[in-house]
């Protein structure tokens, strides 16, 4: 009798882990790369960084965070911190409809390849439409670091969450 | 016996603990919407500007079909081709340190936006024109005119063209200029184009679907301008990106004001595809001014943004 009370018990438990385990949100970053923040906040002290495809899981999203912020845990589980909501998707089949792609380590940057409004197709078009893009390019290669935004943001009295005005 | 019972009543609790605190999710409903609630809810006050801030809110989270379904990455490669399209009227202006001051600044308010990050980010460019002009592409891509940088007297008016562009950006705009015809079409082809990647003829479907996609959303925001209520929204996104960064919300009725008798009826730049700057000054006045709660900057502060900004943009 004792004996399989006791089984029963450990069923129970067993099913509540496995129930929590289940319930732990998958999320994907659909951005090229994301840090991970040691507080919410884009001026946080960076812990790590998240490339596009990354699996995260949520840890949390405490109800006095700034708006966006969440705990997560990275792919490798170790790496624990924030992140915002605007660069993660809970919809992982949006990424592999939209794109398959490749990472890169070597650049950090993401190799697009084949599906979707992706590399092939702006290759495309832009051959035909002769299109320049040589602007663009520069425009996304402007070089500001993140640190340069944080400092120039102090200098004026602002802030990413309110400040001077 | 009794030990035993006790025991399993004590698991049988504890177990119930952990499955009750195990289904009750962490989040749920996660969306820019939700986002766009609460940053704007918090902003905005109670007051009757909540109500249109409520209404700016719903309008991020009820997209368009195309806006809610086409991928980050996707929305990359639109607002790129975009921008190419926009260079091709308007060629770039070639000043480093002004385009770099742009990006400070653009960046640093993107974060204060609903929508903090893109597939690449936010970058900005300067346009060699002097009609008075600016162009929020998706994704991020932010295009202003020289014509209309002039109109600025100070960083902080500066702050709130850029706060006005991020916010189609960051409220989908560029996409819900698609057709649902259009984007009916787009998704065949990519769903064709998915399940036979290697086809030559699939990719040039898809390339001309592609390419109505960019004419679609092209043609809107250089010819015919988005709707009333679009404007307004970025306009009242901006006022909120103004106020939470820290810039004085006020500063984007002034560039109106200044841009109110520079505009030629019949242009074709922001006189073509804006609302009259009087009805939009008439419906931000009142919700710049509830929201000046922030500690006022100092003096050193002020002549810092002041000297950067005349540094910077002084000779465009």
């Amino acid at each position: 009798m004792r004996h399989t009370l006791r089984f029963s018990a450990l069923l129970l438990l067993l099913a509540a882990a496995a129930a929590g385990a289940a319930d732990q949100k998958q999320m994907t970053v659909t951005v090229q790369q994301t840090d991970v923040r040691a507080t919410a906040g884009y001026l946080a002290k960076s812990l790590g960084t998240l490339v596009y495809g990354d699996k995260v899981t949520l840890l949390d999203q405490p109800a006095n965070a700034p708006r966006g912020w969440v705990k997560v845990l990275g792919p490798d589980k170790k790496l624990q911190g924030w992140v915002n909501l605007s660069a993660l998707t809970a919809k992982d089949a949006q990424l592999t409809a939209g794109g398959n792609v490749k990472k890169s380590a070597s650049s950090g940057d993401v190799a697009l390849a084949g599906k979707g409004f992706s590399s092939d197709v702006e290759a495309q078009y832009k051959q035909d439409q002769k299109l320049d893009y040589t602007w663009v390019d520069k425009m996304q290669a402007f070089p500001v670091t993140p640190q340069q935004v944080a400092a120039f943001l102090a200098q004026g009295g602002l802030s990413e969450q309110g400040g001077a005005q | 016996m009794k030990r035993a019972l006790r025991t399993v009543r004590i698991v049988l609790v504890a177990g119930l603990v952990l499955t009750t605190a195990a289904c009750s999710s962490l989040l749920r409903g996660i969306s820019v919407g939700n986002i766009a609630d609460t940053a704007i809810g918090a902003a905005a006050g109670n007051t009757e500007d909540q109500a249109k801030m409520d209404q700016l809110s719903k309008a991020g989270a009820a997209l368009s079909t195309a806006a809610e379904e086409i991928t980050p990455e996707q929305e990359y490669y639109i607002g790129r081709a975009v921008a190419a399209t926009v260079l091709r009227v308007y060629k770039p202006w070639d000043g480093p340190a002004a385009n770099e001051y742009l990006n400070r600044l653009g960046r640093g308010l993107a974060l204060a936006s609903i929508l903090p990050e893109t597939f690449s980010g936010y970058h900005f460019l300067i346009m060699d024109t002097d009609d008075i002009n600016a162009f929020g592409a998706p994704s991020g891509f932010v295009l202003v005119s020289r014509g209309l940088l002039r109109l600025a007297a100070s960083e902080d008016e500066v702050a709130a063209i850029l706060a006005h562009e991020i916010g189609h950006v960051s409220l989908k705009h560029g996409l819900k200029a698609i057709s649902v015809g259009r984007w009916t079409e787009a998704t065949k082809q990519l769903a064709l184009f998915g399940a036979a990647n290697s086809d030559s003829a699939v990719l040039r479907n898809l390339t001309n679907s592609f390419g109505d996609v960019i004419g679609d959303i092209a043609k809107t925001m250089i010819t015919s301008g988005y709707s009333r209520d679009l404007e307004r929204d970025a306009d009242l996104e901006a006022v909120r990106i103004l106020h939470d960064v820290g810039y004085d919300p006020g500063a984007l009725v002034r560039v109106l004001k200044a841009m109110e008798p520079k505009l030629k009826p019949g242009g074709k730049d922001f006189a073509k595809t804006h609302p009259d700057p009087a009805t939009r000054i008439a419906s931000l006045t009142t919700a710049a001014q509830k929201l000046t709660t922030v500690p006022p900057a100092t003096a050193a502060q002020l002549k810092a943004r002041q000297a950067r900004w005349q540094a910077a943009l002084g000779k465009t």
